[in-house]
């Protein structure tokens, strides 16, 4: 009976971690551009290319890792074209986002057709292989969620660890965030305020593509229409519920991971599905209120 | 950075005189050609696309009627999201609003027998307004409670409704084995079509009173002038000593019930009832033509129509080409992204006299205020 | 700012109007194709009245989701493309993308004149349809999976998905040896219940008493990570054969059984090479086909109004194992035949709502 409940446990601390994945990457993505001032709502459009372009990369080339390097390279091209709209020709930054989203959820239906002459599913493509740590496979709870780790978490984790440096340890971060948050203070510093925004949505565009590729050929190695189905939105949302802080992204991804894959496990039990499907949401509205964190300054000028 | 409101139509004359409308429509050009290529790119005959395009959204009356049922809702919605903004709140829970006042109104219309079309469509606009408006309220207490942006709280709520709406729908109001819908409302709360099967009903009539609404409140009334100031300047609004947190709790009552609305008139008027996936996307197509309207009622209008035009464009160039409706997507994203582009015209075009673009001094702020409450 | 970005709407909006009276001149003469917005002068719908010269066309209105949902819209695509090239028919395929547009859709083709046979998918598009073909009454219309009956001009054709639900169900039943058998799903509504997971349990009962079935919802049609974390929930939850029943959201389901070493069952076309060694067969929709002959029959005159069976004794549905490498005893293989067999002559029923699975349950233990 113990072994039953650890077993479920662990499953569900597993199912946590892969939910959690791309979801952290959609959150470092927003913080660091809107740690700039840009407001990244375009998140869900620069995913589902970067996932695209990924398998289209594995399809082409038949290796995964320059598949996600496609990806990533498809990303920071269309983060550089939000950047220009929003940041040169002054574009206001929601619509852009909304813009870009649309515009990416209708191009890759066109090359989806265009590549495998149907609209809904790609070619089944090799994937992002597992990292096998067979040591750890008889370790009750640490087993089940990392014997087979992602490489890409572990890329998660370390960038985490870069972007925290890089915010607080660093001068381009410090320069970064006056930008973000005065930008004419800034500019009377001497910083390159639109090179800086540029730079960091590029960045964002970077993670953002982890994110989405993480989706697609890390997770179930092919790739299907409106895959990113609002990871980049509820990204953006775990980004603001951490204050925009690596730290905070990270707590707040395990929480939502956490949160929805309970909520998978959880259905059937005889209450109406949908009260539990509703669970991730309405827990981190909880949770917000339980937070304490003054993000008043923040959010004044960033949102 | 925000300015004054245009003071009306002579203001617009000059200004169209002065050549402002000729960036629009190269911005518009320029995203035509940039989807003709891509159509090309894909083997298909853009001019046959935008013909179709054309006809389908104002070739004849049918279609025009179409054009105009379909932006109905989305003005609804892009009228809610811009009293928010106008607040200072950035309403992204329209989507969930729209679809709490489809239900709503389905439910009055539908457990109410008997009662004369009088009393029954303002019964069922009521209930729409008001739970919509309930929840644009809670939107704005769980952020001034919370001191957390609106975004996330507006994101988490539109799940929370969505889920909340499929519930009651699956639990206690469905009407067939098959379909997810409610049963027909009455007779009497329907909105009666203006051109059958076009999808226009005097849900219009609504909508236009919605902007004159919308319009009354922001040039007449105090109210309207401190939810402006508050927007521009919250601290400033609060020193003066305007109540902040009323004043936005107010314009999200509005803002919540616009949206309700828009999803009441489309069950009253289009469908006879509430079925699921009837205003799906709606929402994040009110947040973009809020924007590209200025914040302006008059400007939310046309930019409903310009989408319901898009809208039923696209559809009639399904029907009649080979066209797939994806590429009239692509266009409508890069005319969202072109046209309210302030500098993408002037740029080029600075960059063709070779000299540096007039830009104002102004630095990139993000320019969707939503200050901590 | 946010004045000029008014203005620039009321711009664009003066530009479209421009713009329609030079493009509307340049594409009629361009020999663009007829615009359906106008009525068509003197000619009502059907096809002998459009003329003897005019080409039989048709039109097809598909269910939301469009092409490429892996499903009915995909299945009854085929058979239209096998119209185009076997029998020269043009094909109109439209896409709505919400159910308001439906409505406009069937009017607009009806009012064309121009199809002897226009087809609506799903049973969502069946108030549309009968609206149209009332206003319109020598227009002849098919909907594919309906009921209809009582109107001339309109031909049933009922899928079955249920009956293939149910042999899916009976596969799941023989090749569970945790008795338990699992369903990913999309969307709950009504219909899944009734069609899907209820004809299941019945297949799977029939084969194995005692199975248990489970079921879990991904919350989305297009969501693949989602319907992996379900398949892997279902599994740890005990199943061991589960059935991929979500379109997109679906094909989570073999990276998942890739990982865990469950099998699944297919659905919607042959999905069996997704895990080969693990995917014992795949449900199939073969729409297409009596697309095909709807089309043929009315090109020749002879098609009905009413009801058209299309269960497994018109070869409507059915599965496959092509593809799979999982051995399939020969001594199941026959007792699928006999049960195929026995759904066609009725001993073996298949419930589709949920306060028949007793009873047919019941009646199929002594079938």
């Amino acid at each position: 009976m113990n072994e039953q409940i650890l077993q479920q446990v662990g499953s569900l601390l597993a199912g946590t971690i892969r939910v959690f994945t791309p979801i952290t990457f959609a959150a470092i993505a927003s913080s660091f551009s809107a740690r700039a001032g840009v407001v990244n709502m375009a998140l869900d459009g620069i995913m589902l290319i970067g996932a695209f372009f990924a398998v289209f990369g594995s399809f082409l080339t038949g290796s995964a890792w320059l598949g996600l390097a496609l990806g990533i390279f498809a990303s920071v091209l269309i983060a550089l074209f939000f950047a220009a709209l929003t940041i040169t020709f002054r574009c206001d930054q929601a619509l852009a986002g909304l813009g870009i989203n649309l515009l990416a959820k209708a191009l890759t239906i066109v090359l989806l057709q265009a590549v495998w002459n149907t609209k809904g599913k790609s070619a089944i493509v090799n994937g992002i292989e597992m990292i096998r740590l067979d040591a750890l496979k008889s370790v009750p709870l640490l087993g089940d969620m990392f014997s087979e780790t992602s490489p890409l978490l572990i890329i998660l984790l370390l960038s985490l660890i870069c972007v925290y440096i890089l915010f607080f340890k660093t001068v381009f971060g410090m320069r970064m965030q006056v930008t973000g948050e005065n930008p004419a203070a800034a500019r009377s510093l001497g910083i390159k305020v639109e090179r800086a925004q540029y730079l960091c949505v590029m960045i964002s565009g970077v993670f953002a593509a982890l994110g989405g590729a993480y989706l697609s050929i890390c997770d179930v190695n092919v790739f299907s229409r409106d895959m990113v189905a609002g990871r980049g939105f509820i990204g953006m949302a775990v980004s603001l519920f951490g204050a925009n802080h690596p730290i905070g992204c990270l707590l707040g991804g395990l929480l939502f991971g956490f949160t929805q894959s309970l909520q998978y496990r959880l259905q059937g039990i005889g209450i109406p599905n949908q009260l539990i499907q509703m669970m991730p949401y309405v827990l981190t509205l909880v949770a917000l209120v339980f937070s304490k964190r003054d993000t008043s300054a923040l959010t004044e000028n960033q949102l | 950075m925000r300015t004054a409101l245009p003071r009306g139509g002579g203001a617009i004359l000059l200004w169209i005189a002065k050549g402002g409308a000729l960036f629009s429509a190269a911005a518009f050009a320029l995203s035509l050609v940039v989807a003709a290529i891509i159509m090309l790119l894909a083997g298909f005959d853009p001019l046959e696309g935008y013909h179709a395009l054309l006809i389908g959204s104002f070739g004849s009356w049918d279609n025009f009627a179409t054009a105009l049922g379909t932006a109905t809702p989305l003005c609804f919605a892009g009228l809610s999201v811009s009293i928010g903004k106008r607040a200072g709140f950035f309403n992204i829970g329209v989507e969930g609003q729209l679809l709490s006042g489809a239900l709503t109104a389905a439910i009055a219309g539908a457990y109410a027998p008997g009662l004369p079309a009088i009393l029954h469509v303002p019964l069922c606009f009521g209930a729409a307004w008001i739970v919509g408006g309930l929840i644009g309220v809670l939107s704005v207490k769980l952020k001034q409670f919370m001191k957390v942006s609106e975004l996330i709280i507006t994101v988490m709520l539109n799940y929370v409704v969505a889920y909340t709406v499929e519930l009651l729908v699956a639990e206690f109001f469905l009407n067939s084995a098959y379909v997810v819908r409610t049963p027909d409302i009455a007779g009497a709360a329907r909105l009666a079509a203006l051109i059958p099967f076009s999808r226009l009903t005097t849900g219009v009539f609504f909508a236009i009173a919605g902007i004159a609404l919308l319009w009354w409140i922001y040039e007449k009334t105090r109210f309207g002038y401190e939810i402006t100031a508050i927007g521009l300047n919250r601290r400033a609004a609060e020193t003066g000593g305007i109540n902040v947190n009323r004043g936005v709790g107010l314009a999200m009552f509005i803002s919540g019930g616009l949206a309700a609305l828009g999803g009441a008139v489309e069950t009253m008027g289009v469908h006879g009832y509430y079925v699921a996936n009837m205003v799906n996307g709606y929402g994040y197509d009110g947040l973009t033509i809020a924007i590209m309207g200025g914040g302006n009622p008059i400007g939310c209008a046309l930019a409903s129509i310009i989408f319901g035009a898009l809208r039923a464009g696209s559809s009639n160039m399904n029907r009649t080409t080979s066209i797939p409706g994806e590429f009239i997507s692509i266009l409508q994203a890069l005319v969202i992204l072109f046209v309210s582009t302030p500098l993408l015209i002037r740029y080029f075009q600075a960059k063709l006299k070779k000299r540096p673009p007039t830009t104002p001094a102004t630095p990139a702020t993000p320019t969707t205020p939503a200050e901590a409450v | 700012m946010k004045k000029s970005g008014m203005k620039k709407t009321i711009a664009l909006f003066m530009v479209l109007l421009v713009l329609m009276s030079v493009l509307g001149a340049c594409g009629s003469s361009a020999g663009a194709p007829n615009s359906t917005g106008q009525s068509s002068a003197g000619q009502t719908g059907g096809p002998a009245a459009g003329g003897s010269e005019d080409p039989f066309k048709v039109a097809i209105v598909l269910a939301l989701g469009g092409l490429g949902d892996g499903s009915y819209n995909d299945s009854v695509y085929e058979g239209f493309v096998r119209a185009e090239n076997e029998l020269g028919i043009p094909v109109q395929v439209v896409e709505p993308s919400e159910v308001a547009e439906m409505q406009g859709h069937f009017v607009e083709l009806a009012r064309s004149g121009e199809y002897g046979l226009i087809f609506g998918v799903g049973y969502e598009c069946e108030e549309y349809v009968v609206a149209a073909a009332e206003q319109f009454p020598d227009q002849k219309f098919v909907i594919m999976d309906s009921t209809v009956s009582d109107h001339d001009n309109i031909t049933s054709v009922q899928i079955s998905g249920p009956q293939m639900c149910f042999l899916c169900g009976a596969i799941a039943g023989m090749y569970s040896k945790n008795n338990m058998a699992g369903i990913v799903m999309g969307i709950a509504s009504p219909s899944m219940t009734n069609r899907g997971i209820v004809p299941y349990t019945a297949g799977a009962r029939l084969i194995n008493p005692d199975i248990e079935i489970r079921v879990k919802y991904s919350g989305s049609w297009s969501d693949s990570s989602a319907g992996k974390e379900i398949a892997l929930a279902l599994n740890q939850e005990g199943c061991d054969v589960i059935m991929s029943y979500a379109g997109g959201s679906g094909l989570g389901a073999f990276p998942a059984a890739l990982e865990k070493g469950f099998y699944v069952i297919g659905t919607g076309g042959n999905q069996n090479s997704f895990a080969p060694d693990l995917t014992i067969a795949s449900g199939l929709f073969f729409y297409g086909n009596l697309a095909y002959i709807c089309i043929q029959e009315a090109m020749a005159g002879t098609l009905q109004s009413g009801l058209k069976d299309a269960g497994l004794a018109e070869g409507g549905v059915g599965y496959t194992t092509d593809g799979s490498n999982v051995p399939m005893d020969p001594a199941n293989a026959e007792r699928l035949e006999r049960i195929t067999q026995q759904i066609i002559d009725g001993s073996v029923i298949v419930p589709e709502s949920e306060s028949d699975l007793d009873a047919a349950i019941a009646n199929n233990a002594n079938a």
